[in-house]
């Protein structure tokens, strides 16, 4: 027992964390292209009484080890890439992958980041740009006399001028996937950075080498699903109240030792 | 008389020490891939050594054995997810040698080895397992195919007694003390792409041994309290005539 108050602290630390991601997951339940994550937990150190093979004795072995464990750990939250729910919004620069993929953003710096949020805009020169007004790659300007914007679900945009019934080929969306997108680094406003873990960015054309489809006029709701959320959420506060069961029983085992002495 | 008193302490240490063993096993009931361990009490007989040896260290005559049977499959999505249905482990790479883990939550490293979460390589039955690619498959029987093309095979092992496994932290455990790692054979390996192992730890039937465990301990305490009073009586009247 006098191990087991640290022990279930650190169980009881563990629960709210997961407490912490449901959380969030909850508050993003609306949020375009939120993909929903979950905590990962380890054992920790084990600490060993006696071990396995040791003498008890003339000719007697302990057959095994006495092991006491010492509690659990997180190590690393872990996003499901699962694909989320697409509603139409009619509006002509919204744009859900259907499938593997992500719209390839640059950065103020450079830099490439990744999403699944297609609520695109245009801004005031009339490239196509993110919600926070970063440019999409490829860059694609879109011409003002133009009267239709259109994106094809292999990504191909075209546009119909004042004045000219034919539709000009504009240029092509890009999409990028990666092997383990679960390695990817959330950097918030729904852009994800690649990882050592995430591996390369495989760029390509949407509908090819595996990469999921474009719908216009439609956008991706977040992943997270209310009712598992909760159901997660139930089950993390009994793994809380067990773990403080465990520290009043301890508490009450004390109180007992004190007590042995009149 | 005194030895009654270190038979109720022996029995009072080894609640003790139960409650140690309940309270990890609660604290990793979402561990993924972990196997609760369970306290086993000696009986008197066995436990005779340590009473003989009242200084000795050893306060509780126990065994913990852990418990190898499967915890449920959760579906994750994630393709670097892999949960083994039935026996086996996979097994990882440390600089202190081969490990081994139910726990199947991989991930892919800069040079694109599938490694767990802690970046110690996974092996497959030609080493550690490189994927560069775009698409990973993983099949029942293990096989890993990158784009179409079969790379490797996951390695699944087992030991011929699984009681002398050790537990290391991180859901690993260490071969130390067996006869070594026995390959599964190929038609009894069953991995699921996807799924991760829960921890086998049921809360109730913990919160039930953590009441027994209480209720002893007070037996305990009572028996200790009337040899108490028994000796004080002997000690303070026993040479009083009345």
């Amino acid at each position: 027992m006098d191990k087991a108050l640290q022990i279930a602290a650190s169980g009881m630390q563990a629960q709210k964390l997961t407490i912490d991601v449901i959380a969030n997951n909850l508050a993003n339940v609306n949020t375009t292209g939120y993909k929903k994550s979950r905590l990962e937990f380890q054992d920790l150190l084990y600490e060993t009484i006696k071990s396995a093979g040791t003498s008890t004795g003339g000719e007697n072995e302990n057959p095994t080890a006495l092991q006491l464990g010492n509690g659990t750990k997180v190590v690393s939250t872990q996003r499901s890439f699962r694909q989320g729910t697409v509603i139409a919004t009619e509006n002509p620069l919204d744009l859900a992958i259907e499938g593997d993929g992500f719209f390839i953003v640059r950065m103020p710096d450079g830099t490439s980041a990744y999403t699944r949020d297609g609520a695109l805009k245009i801004s005031a020169d009339g490239t196509i740009v993110t919600s926070d007004g970063y440019i999409v790659e490829p860059e694609i300007t879109i011409p003002e006399d133009a009267k239709q914007v259109t994106i094809r679900k292999d990504g191909q945009i075209e546009v119909t001028l004042f004045g000219d019934p034919e539709p000009t080929i504009l240029g092509q969306i890009e999409l990028a996937r990666f092997i383990n997108p679960a390695g990817l680094e959330a950097i918030g406003q729904n852009l994800y950075r690649e990882t050592a873990s995430s591996g390369n960015p495989f760029i390509g054309t949407p509908g090819l080498d595996g990469l999921g489809l474009i719908h216009q006029g439609y956008l991706e709701t977040s992943n997270v699903d209310v009712v598992s959320e909760m159901v997660h959420m139930i089950e993390a506060q009994r793994a809380y109240e067990l773990n403080s069961k465990t520290i009043k029983t301890t508490e009450d085992l004390y109180r007992i030792v004190s007590q042995l002495k009149r | 008389m005194i030895k009654g008193l270190y038979i109720s302490k022996a029995g009072m240490c080894a609640r003790a020490r139960h409650l140690d063993v309940i309270a990890n096993n609660l604290a990793n009931i979402n561990t993924t891939g972990y196997k609760k361990d369970k306290l086993f009490y000696l009986r008197m007989r066995e436990a005779q050594d340590a009473l003989n040896d009242s200084a000795s260290n050893e306060l509780a005559k126990v065994e913990i054995m852990t418990d190898y049977s499967s915890g449920e499959l959760k579906n994750t999505g994630n393709p670097l997810d892999l949960a083994i249905v039935g026996e086996g482990f996979f097994v990882v790479q440390t600089p202190q040698g081969d490990v081994y883990t139910r726990d199947g939550n991989f991930t892919l490293d800069a040079e694109g080895r599938l490694t767990t979460l802690d970046g110690y390589p996974v092996l497959g039955n030609g080493g550690e397992i490189q994927i560069v690619g775009n698409e990973i498959r993983i099949g029942e029987d293990g096989s890993i195919t990158v784009d179409g093309e079969i790379v490797d095979k996951i390695r699944v092992v087992t030991f011929d007694d699984l009681t002398q496994l050790i537990k290391i932290g991180g859901n690993y455990f260490s071969d130390e003390q067996t006869n070594g790692a026995i390959e599964v054979s190929p038609e009894k390996i069953h991995i699921r792409q996807g799924y991760l192992e829960n921890s086998n730890v049921n809360g109730i039937q913990e919160i039930v041994q953590m009441i027994e465990l209480y209720r002893q301990f007070e037996l305990g305490e009572k028996a200790i309290k009337t040899q108490d009073q028994t000796l004080e009586k002997l000690i303070n009247d026993g040479g009083r005539v009345a």
